[in-house]
């Protein structure tokens, strides 16, 4: 239930960020982020409440998830990787990209539970 | 019996010292791999040989050949893998390949071995693909690896 709270409070943080692409590689980030703890909530409904880190999310996500929602994760995860740690290819994380993803793959995680 | 220098014995780090040719070709195939230096004409990239091949490189043996490390740091990584998960993981990169857009294949050492996937255009089916491949490796695989997909 916290997970889903923190799921929650992420998706209200990306609403207040706007439609202003001024920040685009933030909500790349929030929304990965949001999506992250819809997954988790779903693992914590499995009865696993913890997990210790990205590594193990990925192994957890890759048995616990169907494939297309496993692929939408990591669709999500790769755009926020390209937001935080690779500037150079960031003119990749376009607003279409990023209404692709809170259309297509962020319902797929936040629908688990 | 083949010069020590031509064959190194499939994911071992030691030579063989000596090798009969008696040895059927399956077994050559399987064992074997001939590592060689790219100026020479006769090079084979940790490239599986064929017995048929093997018998040319027996005959050229007074041709200088040495041994060289593989630079590619995907190749170095896939051979410190066990014969599983080397085997799983190169099943993926052969079905990665095959999708169009897909360029360069390459190994960062990040926080866990990432291999980095370029694609001429980023196309979200394609790496959607891409993730679907993911997903069934990690299910055959001990080693940790990521994959990473970025424009070339």
């Amino acid at each position: 239930m916290q997970h889903k709270s923190k799921a929650q409070h992420n998706e209200q943080f990306l609403i207040t960020l706007g439609s202003s692409s001024e920040f685009i590689d933030w909500k790349f980030v929030v929304l990965y982020y949001s999506a992250l703890h819809f997954g988790d909530a779903f693992i914590a409904k499995k009865g696993i409440s913890y997990i210790k880190n990205h590594k193990e999310r990925k192994k957890l996500y890759a048995d616990k998830l169907p494939s297309e929602v496993y692929a939408s994760y990591r669709m999500l995860e790769n755009a926020s990787i390209i937001a935080r740690y690779r500037p150079e290819k960031s003119y990749v994380l376009t607003d279409k990209e990023f209404l692709d993803l809170c259309s297509i793959d962020f319902p797929k995680l936040k629908t688990l539970v | 019996m083949i010069n020590r220098h031509l064959i190194k014995s499939h994911g071992e780090s030691s030579f063989r010292p000596s090798f009969k040719t008696s040895v059927g070709p399956q077994n050559i195939v399987q064992q074997f791999r001939v590592v060689s230096q790219s100026v020479n004409p006769f090079c084979l990239y940790y490239k599986p040989i064929q017995a048929h091949e093997l018998k040319k490189y027996i005959s050229k043996i007074d041709i200088p050949i040495q041994i060289v490390e593989t630079s590619n740091p995907l190749k170095k990584f896939m051979n410190t893998l066990n014969m599983n998960d080397r085997s799983a993981l190169e099943e993926s990169l052969t079905k990665i390949k095959r999708i169009p857009f897909v360029g360069d294949i390459e190994l960062e050492e990040l926080e866990t071995p990432t291999i980095i996937i370029r694609l001429s255009e980023m196309n979200r089916k394609i790496e959607e693909k891409i993730f679907q491949i993911e997903y069934n490796l990690l299910k055959k695989l001990k080693t940790d690896i990521d994959f990473l997909v970025l424009p070339v």
